[in-house]
Formats: structure tokens, C-alpha cells, sequence
């Protein structure tokens, strides 16, 4: 605790210093203001504030907030960005000055169509690289399986993301685990990010504003997982009017309602969404007429603004799914069920308060509760059990930001997060011969603190750079094995154990975390980008399967397992020309992972009170190049991206059971070498919509047998190494086509269809490739396809 | 339990598919086709396998080779080796080649009992050699009881598979931790006829050659077998509801069948357990990568060598249960019918795996 105090003192004192620093030359007034939709009242991000006299200009942040510093005079100020009609204001500066400016949705024009909230000229720019924002329009606009517009599903579009399977949960990202990837909703962690095992994203679509994935120029004040974060900002609520919005979908059903509470002061948003599928399964066949599968989400937002320095917000949002299989298939309890229920709940709360102090300094105070449970559980008499986990985040966070010069942006923060940890208990039902246990707590803190300066040193030159100190300190009460020197880490080889009090810190791990991003401008919208960051890692899911489970278990870094530490390099080129009209960019990486994790030949994790003896950790390196051509206006619009990336371990311990592949490298289960997205809409007029986006990427490593073996009359198949084949190459085209209503002519109730087609040729892709002696067929081998055919689906929306 | 898909326009053996892949298909229409991979290879290695009980002899021990994982490929059978058993107690006794690659102990010969440990050592006509650490012989509890319950099935087509009675066992779990369950069964049907005719004639009969004395056909799992537990969850309580096997509906006569419950090692049991999760792995997201499965047999002259299998030692405890199919089942009986051709000689009714002359020893309880 002491070094965590002194390096806060440090971090900060950069900040008081520049504070005290005297100010020199002629007299300077500041020049700040909001940019809002004029429709919707949200605040524009990335709005170029441009002063015409003098050539310089700025964007306004995530708030919409904009300040620039400039001398006393009369100016005219141009605000531009796409998607909004552009306004020219003319502003005498005698004063600091603060103002409000509203655009107009530019919509109604088909000469400009948007499909980003960037400002036209952000991807060359701004200093990061690696980071993509999408606004909810655009993911709305792409085609979605069964008609879920689905946030995290429309990511996989994106150069760099990647999944294992179709209906596989989570993301991976540039050559990262899906546990890597640090997924924020309003600040809030999401433990589990899809409905129904995989199928659905958590984020109702009608709440999102925009998502933004941040791959590779990692900010400082962001950090803990090791390969990304995804940060989805619920959207701010209307305060003008009440309004209802809502559709009916195959899957789900939506409704939602905003507006202002009493006063505009206080408003409030609240919308829903639910699954009602059962009905589908009744009409299966008898095998999986028992199957349930069920959920619903719940997010509200309410925002209170008593004046413009202060502005209180809090996001809460939770989220069950109840998913039933007939018998205990994919659970590893040794117990006979007739069916097992996974059932999965997250609960989280933010509270936010911005405190803009003046218009140099704006603080921003938050805290987060975040909760994930889930459960498996069996029902049958006389052997009923429930295995539930939990994970309890707690965090405090606070972020300074100070505009020391025109040229110096600086930020500082400190965050403690509160880790509480029930990697497994099972519970036994009424009656039940079930022996109850229960793993003991994890607890840990973790704590860091960071300091970032974005400097623009010239016109052409900007540096993005800061550093971050995080460290995880485990406490009691524990209880940890001491494992005997110079053997494996086996449960038979623990020959003791250490027990902590309640409190004491037993184990710390923690480090700087240095973060760089260059931006060096080439000529007339062009630039050269470069970066490199570390990323450290304390929390970590493991499961020896392909993709994790929603109930697959959570564990922290501790005296066994170390943190996982990620180090990227990466160099990017950009350019727009034609008025923005096209983008192009190209960027190459290169990441080394320090203690990747893996696991031991048929480990078992489940319930196991040792889990570090069944798992193995090496190093990793993923590099690739990521592609993209863009255009942004005209009747088509769309994008074309291709990546190349690879992503392999090399797990070498000292005794041949902790190595896998006998030490050799070998590709992580996610290295998908060759990705081809396309993704492209066309607007003939203001009503219709049409969009088509098509996919191509290699297949996922497989481990195949090398030989078989009959042993008591069963073929036992023989493995060797992992992931040694790969499963076939995998396309697909959706289409979406949307009728909206003429926008030009304002109406009480507004409502739109969209019409999609999944998998358009209905191509068979592989979902898995496995292995059946028989003797009834020439084949051994068999592929299955589980999105084997087309699928379409119609969703309404409607609005009043 | 596992089901069987089944569609049209394909040849598709029995799938062994987890429910949740089957909700995917039948939720997203997907399809399973056949596709050929390409063949991996690696030399051969050899094959144990073999089991000493506390139950009388002879004990067997089979050794085969590995073979290339595509359907063409053979497991080809080890002849000419010496293979002893022997006990912590000083005894042993070389095994008898009384087939190509199936060695036998003398019927007279060493008798497990419950509390010695038991190995193998093997020395192939190759001249290398192998051999297993002392596995421990452990008595099983007794099988408190078998039940059965009727279950109508509407899924299958044919009528003995839509009328089944499910058995399950009971027992009591000893207050020691570590203890592993394999289940195993046999059902025997007596028959009157030792050999029948390829085809049903024209009244819808097979024609039977009769026995010359009284015979039992046998009728074993054949595949997918693997039914085992341990006591990690309940240790020192009962198991109950232990499915054990699915009785079809071929006739309405009884059916006999026995039970047996083996006591085996904690390895015994992992090496099982890691077999049938390989069978069951349908390289899914959701399946577990594959494992090596290796066995607990070593080669001596050469320590790098993989040998593959088990050589186990199991107290066994058995009991029998006669299912009434007179009652519940609906329809008719989907059994072959059999008109026994009285002027033919008769045929000796051989003891093999499928058929014995010798009563069944619960056969008149």
C-alpha cells in the first residue's frame, strides 16, 4: 500500500507542477462550448471545431465537449462533421466564452450518407492507432442473423477480430483469448458478453450509442486485460420529449422508453428486451422438446445536469439467460441428470459524476459494481446439485483532465478495483446424495494509476504517450499448498499448505505499463502512425475448451499463476483522399504474451480446489496486417478489409508433462491466419436500405488423430500434437434490406422492417470436424455445419 | 443420454451427439457430411488390454497393434510373445496364446483375491519388452438393488426401440474417498435354435437348426460401453439411479440380465474416462481438446516407446434382474420368430463371447 501511494505522488505531481507553471505572452481567453445533435439532444463526439483565421482547429471529446485557447479578436468558427450538416458561426472572444451548438442531422441529404461518427478526417488525424469506433447506425445497417442488430457480432467485420465459431461467445482480437478482451458497458465490466451460449450479444441495440474497440493504441488510463477493450457507451437520454421505441423480432423483443423526468434536468431511459422462444422448441422433435432457452435484459440511464459544470449519470443494467439441455452433457460433475439447466445473471451499476471545474480542468469520479453468476444445475431427486460461481468487481476510479496549453492535453487517474472470487461451490438439492463443496474465496486488489500527455509538438507531429502502474495484491483468508521443489506441480506433490488471515496481503504482482502513440502527418491526408504498449493481465477465464462456456470458471493471478503480460508494437499508414470520400489504412503488429495459459492433457478444472496444477503457462507472439479501404459517401457505401495474423504458444515447462507439443510452438486454438470482410450499403433514395456484407476466413486449428487403438472393443482414436489441422475455410454473404418511412415528413409514429437473409447461399461451414468409425460409410470423417442453411428473418421497429 | 440422428438423403451411422449440438441442429437446420481429412500416421505401437478379477478364471490379455485412424486400416493382433501375470505375493503364472493375439491364464490357474496387487510383464517375439505396475485388487460393494421403469420412446421407427425398459442400479459407496465404478452387463436369451436361416421364408419365419442340448445366446454393450463413475461427489453415500442399459422390446418373454460392478484403480478409471471422452468428442467448441491416452503399460527396452491401453485388476460384485416385458409396451413385439426345423441333425452349442450351454448362474431365481 505504501509504493502504491508513492507512485500515485509521482504520477501526479507532473500535473500540480504544470498547474503551477506561470503563463507568458499576450492575453489568451478560452473559447468552449458543447456540440449536440440538434435532433436527439446527444452530444457529437469528434466534431471539428475549425477557426478559419488562424487555420488551427480542434474535436470535440467524447462528451461532446470542445475547448480552445485563443487571443482576443472576432472569429469565424467552422463546425463540421459527417453525418451532420455543416454550420459556420461567427464568435467575438473578449471573454471566455462557452456555447452550445446544435446540429442537423444531414440524413435528409443523399449526397452524404453517413455510416460514422468520426469526424470525415479522424483516421489520419488522431494520434491512436488500432482503434475503431462504429456508431449504432452503422451496426444496425448490417445484415444481422435472425434480425439481431448484435454489437459485439458486428465487430467480427472489423480487420483484427476474429472468432472461433459462428455462435462461439466472445471476440478474439489480434491473436488474443477471449478473456483478453476488457468489455465495458457505461465503465462497467461484462463478464459474458452473449445470450444464449454464444448466439446473441448482451447490448440491446436500442441503447447503445457507439463501441469502440481499442486493439492496439491502448490509452493509459485504460488497461487489465491483455488484448483489447471494448468500451460501449449506453446512450444519453432524451430530455425534450418522452418517447417510446421498441420492435418485434424472431428472437427478441424490445421496448424501450426516455425522456425527461419533471424537470430537463433529470432524465431517464429505460428499455428491455426478450427472449420468447420456447414456443419453438415445441414443435421439435421429443429429444430437445424439453430444451429452454431464455433471456432478457434490462438497462436504465439516468442523467442528472443540475447546471453545466456538474453531471451525474448512473447506468445499471442486468441480464439472465436460462438455458435447459436435456441431460448432463456439457457439465463435468459426476453426477446422473435427466437435463441441466446453465443459467447466467449479470448485474451491474455506474455511477458517474463529471465535475467540470473550469475550462481547463474537468474531473470525472466513478464507481462500478459489477456482478457475474452463473450456475449449472440438475433437477433429478436424489442426485439434485447446483455449481455456482460468482465473480464481484468492485471499483473507485477517478480521471483528471487538463488542458495545459493548446498543445498539452494532459490526464491523470487512479482506480482500486475489489476482487471477490467463488470459482466453484456445489450446492446439493433437497434429498440429494451430493456431497456439498466448496472452493475457497479469491480475493485480490487491484490497483493503478496512470498519466498521459497528448502533445501536439507541431502541425505535423502529435505523441500520445503515458504510463500506467497496476499491481494485484492477493489477500486472506487463504489457504495455499506449498507444492515440493524439483518435481511437477502435482495435487500429490503439495506437501503442505500456508494459511492467511483475514486482510494480510500474501502475494503482489504488478508493473509499469508504458504506452506510446505517434502521429507524423506526410502530406495533405496522409499520415504515418506508430505505437507501442503493455498490457497486464490478473483475472483470467480458464477452461480447456475451444470457446468458453458462460459457466466456465474465473481465476485470479495468484502465487502460481502469473500475470499475463502482453507487449505490442505496431506502425499504420492512412490516407483519404477525395474529400474523405475514400479511407485507406494499413497496419502491421507485432505482440509478445508473457504466461499464456493452457492446460495439461485432459485437464479438469471444474471444482478442482488446485487448478494450478493442471495448468501450464508460456510465452505467445501474434503479429499480422491489417487492411482496410473505405468509402464513406455516395449512394454506396461500405468497406473491404483483409488481415493476415497469426497467433502462437510455445509451452515448454521443465518436465514433459507441463509442455505441450513437446515444447514446440503451435497455433493458439483462435490463429486464423487470412480474414476477408466486405461489407457495403446502398441508399438508392431516403426509404430503402440495402446492405450485403461478406465474409472469408481460414478454419480454426483442430487436433486429428494420428492412429487408433481397440481396447476392450472401442476404437480409441490416438492424439499427438494440437492443432496441427485446421477444419475447411469459411464464407458466407448476409443481405438486409430496410423500408423506413420518408424522413422528411414528421410523424407521430415511425416505424421500419428489416428483411435479412443469413448465409444468403446457404453454404454448409464448418462448425466442427470429427472423427466415427463406421462401418456403414467410406468415410471416417464428418463435418458439421450447424448455420447450414439460409436463414431469413423480418424484425418492425417502431418509435412514437 | 446420446441420441441417434438420422436423416434422409444421407448415410449416417449412429451419432453420439451431445443434446446441445442437436439443439443447434435442429434450431440453425445444420447438417452433418461426410469429409475426408487428410490421414495422419505414425509407426505402430502396440495394444494392451486385460483384466484380473476377484471373480473365478480364466483372465485374458490381448495384444494388438495401432493402425492408421481411417476405416481401411486393421488392427493387426501380436502373436508369438510371453505374457506372465504375476502378484505381490510371489505367485505367477505364463499366459497361454489360445488365439493370435489372446492369451489366457490355465482355468486352474491363478485366482485373483481381493487385496493383492497384480502386474503383467510382456516380451514379444520381437524380443522387446513390457510391463505394467502392480495394480491393487479392490473388493466392489455389493449392488443394493436393480430396478427398471417402462418408457415409451415415439422417436424410433422400429417397435423395440420405442417400448424400452431403462435399468438403473443402486449401491452404497463406502466411506473411503477414491472410489471408481465401471458398470458392465450381460443379457442372456435362451434359444432353441443354433443356427438360423438367412432370410424369413413365406409364413414370416426364420428357420432354426435345433440345439442338441440347452443353450443361451449372450448379449453384451458392443459399443460406446464406457459407464463409469467415481464417489468425488458422493463419497460415503449412496449412488442411485445409475443408468446401466436399455431393455428393447424383442419379445415378450423375460429378459435376463446380469450386472456387473467393478471396483477399479483411480488410473484404471482415468484411462477409461479419457477414452470415452475422446469417443464422445465431436471436436465441438464446447468438447475439450483431445487428449493423449496413454495407459499404464512401459516399455522397458526402450523407456521413449508409447505403449497404448490397460492391464487392470477389479473386485467384482454381481447381481441379476429378470425385466417383465408382458406388461406396458404397446404394439407388438419387433423379435425374430422362429420355426425350428425338427428333421435337421442338431448343432452343438459352442461356449463362446455370444453363446453358452451353461445355464446362466441366476437363470432360476
Amino acid at each position: 500500500m505504501r509504493f502504491f501511494y508513492f507512485t500515485f505522488v509521482c504520477s501526479w505531481l507532473p500535473i500540480f507542477i504544470a498547474v503551477a507553471q506561470p503563463k507568458t505572452g499576450k492575453p489568451n481567453h478560452s473559447l468552449t462550448g458543447y456540440i449536440r445533435d440538434a435532433g436527439t439532444k446527444q452530444p457529437i463526439q469528434g466534431v471539428n471545431v475549425f477557426i478559419m483565421e488562424n487555420r488551427r482547429g480542434v474535436t470535440t471529446s467524447r462528451d461532446g465537449f470542445f475547448v480552445i485557447s485563443l487571443p482576443v479578436g472576432t472569429y469565424n468558427i467552422k463546425f463540421s462533421h459527417l453525418g451532420f450538416r455543416s454550420q459556420t458561426h461567427t464568435i467575438t472572444l473578449n471573454k471566455t466564452v462557452l456555447t452550445e451548438i446544435l446540429l442537423e442531422d444531414d440524413s435528409k441529404d443523399l449526397d452524404e450518407i453517413t455510416v460514422t461518427s468520426e469526424a470525415p478526417d479522424r483516421n489520419v488525424k488522431k494520434v491512436e492507432l488500432g482503434v475503431t469506433q462504429m456508431t449504432i447506425k452503422t451496426i444496425k445497417r448490417i445484415p444481422a442473423f435472425m434480425g439481431e442488430a448484435d454489437v459485439v457480432r458486428s465487430l467480427l467485420l472489423l480487420p483484427g477480430v476474429t472468432t472461433v465459431g459462428e455462435g462461439a461467445p466472445g471476440i478474439n482480437v489480434r491473436g488474443g483469448s477471449t478473456d483478453q478482451n476488457l468489455v465495458l458497458m457505461d465503465d462497467a465490466p461484462i463478464f459474458n458478453s452473449s445470450h444464449l451460449m454464444g448466439f446473441f450479444s448482451v447490448f440491446n441495440p436500442d441503447i447503445v450509442r457507439d463501441v469502440t474497440l481499442n486493439r492496439g493504441g491502448i490509452a493509459p488510463s485504460m488497461g487489465g486485460r491483455a488484448a483489447s477493450v471494448l468500451d460501449i457507451r449506453v446512450k444519453e437520454p432524451e430530455v425534450e420529449k418522452l418517447s417510446v421505441t421498441g420492435g418485434i423480432g424472431l428472437v427478441a423483443s424490445r421496448l424501450g422508453i426516455e425522456g425527461p423526468l419533471f424537470t430537463k434536468k433529470l432524465s431517464f431511459l429505460l428499455a428491455g428486451r426478450a427472449s420468447f422462444n420456447d414456443f419453438l422448441f415445441k414443435i421439435m422433435p421429443r429429444s430437445i422438446r424439453d430444451t429452454k432457452a431464455n433471456f432478457y435484459d434490462l438497462t436504465t440511464k439516468v442523467k442528472f445536469q443540475p447546471n453545466e459544470q456538474h453531471t451525474i449519470t448512473f447506468t445499471g443494467y442486468t441480464s439472465h439467460d436460462e438455458f435447459k439441455l436435456a441431460s448432463d452433457s456439457l457439465s463435468t460433475v459426476e453426477v446422473n441428470a435427466s437435463s441441466t439447466i446453465f443459467e447466467y445473471r449479470t448485474v451491474n451499476g455506474t455511477l458517474k459524476w463529471n465535475y467540470f471545474i473550469n475550462n481547463r480542468l474537468n474531473l470525472t469520479t466513478t464507481a462500478v459494481y459489477s456482478q457475474y453468476r452463473p450456475e449449472t444445475s440438475a433437477p433429478d431427486p436424489g442426485n439434485a446439485f447446483q455449481l455456482s460461481s460468482e465473480i464481484l468487481h468492485r471499483q473507485l476510479k477517478a480521471d483528471l483532465s487538463y488542458t495545459l496549453t493548446d498543445n498539452h492535453q494532459l490526464q491523470g487517474g487512479i482506480s482500486i478495483i475489489d476482487y471477490y472470487l467463488q470459482p466453484n461451490q456445489l450446492i446439493p438439492g433437497f434429498q440429494s446424495n451430493v456431497l456439498p463443496k466448496s472452493l475457497p474465496i479469491e480475493r485480490a486488489y487491484e490497483l493503478a494509476v496512470y498519466a498521459q500527455d497528448e502533445w501536439k509538438v507541431n502541425d505535423a507531429f502529435s505523441v500520445l504517450g503515458g504510463i500506467r502502474y497496476s499491481e494485484l495484491l492477493n489477500r486472506g483468508p487463504a489457504s495455499v499448498p506449498v507444492y515440493q521443489e524439483g518435481v511437477p506441480r502435482e495435487p500429490e506433490t503439495a506437501t503442505s499448505s500456508t494459511s492467511y488471515r483475514k486482510g494480510h496481503i500474501y502475494h503482489q504482482a504488478g508493473g509499469i505499463e508504458p504506452r506510446l502513440a505517434l502521429r507524423w502527418t506526410v502530406g495533405e491526408g496522409q499520415s504515418i502512425k506508430a505505437g507501442y504498449n503493455r498490457l497486464r493481465q490478473y483475472i483470467q477465464q480458464i477452461t480447456n475448451t475451444t470457446a468458453a462456456l458462460p459457466v466456465s470458471r474465473w481465476k485470479l493471478s495468484d502465487s502460481f499463476v502469473k500475470p499475463q503480460i502482453a507487449d505490442q508494437w505496431s506502425v499504420g499508414y492512412f490516407k483519404n483522399t477525395a474529400g474523405n470520400a475514400f479511407e485507406a489504412s494499413a497496419e502491421v503488429y507485432y505482440k509478445t504474451l508473457k504466461n499464456v495459459v493452457d492446460y495439461k492433457d485432459g485437464a479438469e478444472l471444474v471444482l478442482n480446489p488446485t487448478p494450478e496444477t493442471e495448468l501450464l503457462q508460456g510465452t505467445g507472439k501474434a503479429y499480422g496486417l491489417e487492411t482496410q479501404l473505405r468509402k464513406n459517401k455516395g449512394h454506396w457505401i461500405g468497406w473491404v478489409s483483409y488481415t493476415y495474423s497469426r497467433s502462437l504458444y510455445t509451452i515448454n515447462g521443465p518436465y514433459p508433462a507441463e509442455r505441450v507439443n513437446n515444447g514446440r510452438q503451435y497455433p493458439a486454438n483462435f490463429d486464423k491466419p487470412h480474414t476477408l470482410n466486405a461489407m457495403t450499403t446502398f441508399r438508392p433514395n431516403n426509404r430503402v436500405n440495402v446492405s450485403f456484407n461478406f465474409t472469408y476466413s481460414t478454419g480454426r486449428p483442430v487436433t486429428q488423430p494420428y492412429a487408433r487403438a481397440r481396447v476392450n472393443g472401442i476404437i480409441v482414436p490416438i492424439y499427438i500434437n494440437r492443432n496441427q489441422q485446421r477444419i475447411p475455410d469459411y464464407h458466407r454473404l448476409d443481405f438486409a434490406i430496410e423500408f423506413n418511412q420518408d424522413p422528411a415528413k414528421k410523424r407521430r409514429w415511425e416505424r421500419s422492417w428489416v428483411f435479412s437473409i443469413y448465409n444468403v447461399y446457404a453454404r454448409k461451414n464448418a462448425y466442427s470436424v470429427f472423427f466415427k468409425m463406421n462401418s456403414a460409410s467410406l468415410s471416417d470423417g464428418y463435418k458439421l455445419a450447424v448455420f447450414g442453411s439460409a436463414f431469413p428473418s423480418l424484425t418492425y421497429n417502431f418509435k412514437f | 443420454m446420446m441420441k441417434t440422428v438420422k436423416r434422409t438423403g444421407l448415410i449416417l451411422p449412429e451419432f453420439r451427439l451431445s443434446p446441445f449440438i442437436l439443439v443447434l441442429l435442429v434450431l440453425v437446420g445444420s447438417c452433418v457430411t461426410p469429409y475426408q481429412p487428410d490421414t495422419q500416421s505414425i509407426g505402430s505401437a502396440l495394444v494392451v488390454e486385460g483384466l484380473i478379477t476377484d471373480q473365478p478364471g480364466p483372465y485374458a490379455v490381448n495384444l494388438s497393434q495401432t493402425a492408421n485412424y481411417s476405416y481401411a486400416s486393421l488392427n493387426l493382433l501380436i502373436s508369438g510373445a510371453t505374457v506372465i501375470l504375476a502378484d505381490n505375493a510371489g505367485n505367477q503364472e505364463v499366459l497361454k496364446e489360445i488365439r493370435p493375439g489372446s492369451y489366457q491364464t490355465a482355468p486352474n490357474g491363478i485366482r485373483g483375491v481381493a487385496g493383492r496387487s497384480y502386474k503383467i510383464s510382456i516380451r514379444t517375439a520381437s524380443g522387446k519388452q513390457y510391463e505394467s505396475p502392480l495394480e491393487l485388487l479392490k473388493p466392489a460393494p455389493p449392488i443394493t438393488q436393480l430396478k427398471y421403469e417402462y418408457q415409451y420412446n415415439p422417436a424410433p421407427f422400429e417397435n423395440d426401440k420405442k417400448n424400452t425398459w431403462e435399468v438403473f442400479l443402486d449401491t452404497k459407496d463406502p466411506e473411503t474417498p477414491g472410489d471408481y465404478y465401471r458398470w458392465i452387463w450381460k443379457n442372456y436369451e435362451f434359444t432353441p435354435a443354433c443356427k438360423l436361416s438367412d432370410n424369413i421364408n413365406a409364413e414370416g419365419f426364420y428357420v432354426g437348426i435345433p440345439c442338441c442340448t440347452n443353450c443361451w445366446n449372450i448379449n453384451q454393450c458392443y459399443s460406446n460401453c464406457i459407464n463409469i463413475s467415481s464417489d468425488a461427489a458422493i463419497n460415503g453415500k449412496a449412488i442411485s439411479r445409475q443408468y446401466i442399459m436399455s431393455v428393447p422390446f424383442t419379445s415378450r418373454s423375460s429378459y435376463y440380465l446380469e450386472v456387473e460392478q467393478q471396483s477399479i484403480s483411480p488410473g484404471a478409471f482415468q484411462f477409461f474416462n479419457s477414452v470415452k471422452k475422446l469417443v464422445n468428442n465431436t471436436g465441438g467448441l464446447f468438447d475439450s481438446a483431445p487428449a493423449t491416452v496413454g495407459g499404464n503399460l512401459k516399455c522397458i527396452s526402450n523407456p521413449d516407446e508409447v505403449v497404448y491401453g490397460y492391464f487392470g485388476a477389479a473386485g467384482v460384485s454381481v447381481m441379476a434382474l429378470k425385466v417383465d416385458r408382458t406388461k406396458d409396451a404397446v404394439g407388438i413385439p419387433n423379435g425374430k420368430n422362429i420355426a425350428l426345423d425338427n428333421m435337421a441333425p442338431c448343432l452343438v452349442c459352442e461356449n463362446s463371447i455370444y453363446r453358452t450351454p451353461n445355464k446362466p448362474r441366476f437363470w432360476d431365481q
